[in-house]
């Protein structure tokens, strides 16, 4: 049923690619070093991410944030019920 | 000076329609899809894909009526992609809202069947931007009509055998806009065209909803009501609270606005969360601007409909700040604080105070999406304090508003004002009388004193209070009941007067029953 392959990121702020890798590396840049996981546990959480039929254009469904964001803080964790990190 | 309020309970003004309780959903962020509807195969609870603790939750505020699917979703949808097996619905682009796929699993089917276990009626908004006359025609036939037609036969192979009750029907949405750039004339023209092709098959009567103005277009409703009041059952009005707005208005020549967009990232109105006191005071000033835009609306809406036959439905209003940091600002999803809750009390006791004209508001949107009664986060769920707004005030469904005078201090602020007590009055069918208040200032309480004639010796019921320590606590997924209603112990009943000692940027609820 959930045919993700045609997403496109957000048409809404019509960002390209280049922007929207702008976005996050600006808003990434923006935490404090303190509230960010490392970057072994970081890439960990994007992997279990980038599996998951919830994700769609690089937003969770479950929770509406951008993964790349919502997986760099370090007390997030994954919305599912059964959660995925 | 005294805040005080000044009752009479024989003089009851106008009834006030449990519609002003209403709801909006439309296919945008996480309303519909990872809101309502979790999909058959989801391990959050549901039937049918619907999910049980939300059906729960809105079925205890009693919730009246439910719009959908949109919205400026709503001018680009064609419903038959919504019907038929889930398998073979077309998947499509939702380019309104988030750039995100649209599987069409949620169609005209699923929305009845949710308002069915939500005990409350559909409200349907029609496809006039970019659908036909012939699709919004044969849309209302497969729903609806009852003998044998092709639609009603697709229908039953659909796997239902009996049309659906359907009363509320909108004529579009936003055709000023989104909804096709229309001016007003032209609107009306077209109005006019695709809701006589929208039949009453049996004994199904459409209430039908024509698309308003946005805010203080005054033009448009002048011309809706001058060419097409006879037609109508009512006309909408989209106002949102908020201080800054991303959409620019341009006035034309022909006394019709045009609209566009600032451009850039989203960062014109403000933190749902992060704010001062400064913030506080503009949202309650906006908020109390619906009670003039819905007055300088209906006063033109009198002259062409003395007997308000037409009703205002208010069908988007509500609180609209920058979407909560790190989310899809597609989504438009935002928390919500004690702000929102006091702002939406004092806007509901606008609608109230109109329920001679204003038969029918939906606040935007009821899951995840802008002033939410209920956010969710996996299979966790937070009930806002709007929600308990609407739990407090459900009291006034189908109510008499009673006659009331009121005299208010003011809350300064930086060189304004506004009233700082708002209220409404009304009386049951049992004969209980419900006052709701709304103390605006976040730092002064209030001594409301308030006098009620013609009901004889009376006791205190029941009272509520909702409020917090702080302007922007808010409930989250960790902390779901820093606000929540508590019982009120701030009133006392001396001879015709209830004394009320509200604290400040608080909501309270009484109940007042006749000794007999």
């Amino acid at each position: 049923m959930n045919d993700y392959s045609a997403c496109k990121r957000c048409t809404y702020l019509n960002m390209s690619d280049e922007d929207y890798d702008r976005y996050i590396r600006r808003i990434l840049a923006s935490m404090k070093p303190q509230e960010k996981v490392n970057e072994d546990v970081y890439r960990t959480r994007l992997a279990s991410c980038s599996t998951c039929v919830y994700l769609q254009n690089g937003v969770c469904g479950m929770c509406g944030c951008f993964v790349e964001l919502r997986a760099a803080g370090i007390s997030s964790h994954c919305p599912m019920r059964k959660r995925k990190w | 000076m005294a805040n005080q309020i000044v009752v009479n309970a024989n003089q009851t003004v106008s009834k006030i329609n449990r519609n002003i309780y209403g709801h909006f959903a439309e296919h945008l962020g996480r309303c519909i899809y990872n809101g309502f509807y979790v999909g058959e195969n989801s391990d959050i609870p549901n039937v049918d894909g619907l999910r049980l603790d939300i059906i729960e939750a809105l079925r205890e505020i009693r919730i009246p009526v439910l719009r959908w699917p949109g919205g400026c979703f709503a001018d680009e949808y064609h419903w038959m992609d919504g019907i038929g097996p889930k398998e073979l619905r077309p998947s499509m682009i939702n380019t309104h809202w988030g750039g995100v796929v649209e599987n069409n699993a949620f169609g005209t089917h699923e929305f009845m069947e949710l308002c069915g276990k939500l005990g409350c009626e559909p409200y349907i908004c029609g496809n006039v931007g970019s659908g036909t006359v012939r699709e919004m025609s044969e849309w209302i036939e497969y729903m609806t009509f009852d003998g044998k037609s092709p639609m009603a036969d697709l229908r039953r192979k659909n796997g239902k055998e009996e049309p659906w009750k359907l009363k509320y029907f909108g004529i579009g949405n936003e055709n000023w806009n989104c909804g096709g750039r229309m001016r007003a004339e032209f609107y009306a023209d077209n109005l006019n065209r695709y809701n006589l092709y929208a039949r009453d098959y049996g004994e199904n009567k459409l209430f039908r909803i024509a698309v308003g103005p946005r805010g203080e277009n005054y033009h448009w409703t002048e011309v809706l009501m001058r060419e097409a009041a006879l037609y109508i059952d009512g006309l909408s009005l989209h106002h949102y609270t908020r201080v800054g707005d991303k959409v620019i208005i341009h006035k034309c020549a022909d006394d019709n606005e045009k609209y566009t967009s600032k451009q850039g990232e989203d960062h014109f109105r403000g933190s749902a969360t992060d704010f001062d006191e400064k913030d506080w005071f503009g949202i309650m000033k906006a908020a109390l601007m619906m009670d003039e835009i819905i007055t300088k609306h209906a006063a033109i809406m009198d002259k062409y409909d003395p007997e308000k036959k037409v009703a205002l439905i208010v069908d988007e209003w509500g609180t609209w700040f920058d979407c909560e940091p790190g989310t899809n600002p597609g989504f438009l999803y935002q928390q919500n604080t004690l702000r929102d809750a006091v702002s939406a009390a004092a806007t509901l006791n606008i609608f109230n105070n109109h329920s001679d004209r204003v038969q029918m508001t939906n606040i935007a949107q009821t899951i995840n999406v802008l002033q939410a009664m209920i956010l969710t986060e996996g299979d966790r769920m937070v009930l806002t304090p709007t929600y308990h707004v609407y739990n407090m005030y459900k009291v006034h469904q189908d109510s008499e508003l009673l006659n009331c005078g009121i005299v208010s201090d003011e809350y300064k602020y930086n060189g304004e004002k506004i009233q700082k007590i708002n209220s409404t009055v009304s009386l049951d069918c049992k004969g209980i009388i419900h006052i709701t208040l709304v103390n605006m200032d976040p730092n002064e309480p209030a001594t409301v004193v308030c006098y009620i004639s013609e009901y004889g010796s009376f006791t205190l019921k029941h009272g509520e209070i909702l409020t917090s320590e702080n302007m922007n606590d808010m409930n989250t997924f960790d902390v779901p009941d820093r606000i929540k209603p508590k019982k009120f112990m701030g009133a006392v009943i001396k001879g015709d007067k209830v004394i009320i000692e509200m604290p400040p940027k608080a909501i309270v609820m009484l109940e007042l029953e006749q000794v007999k």
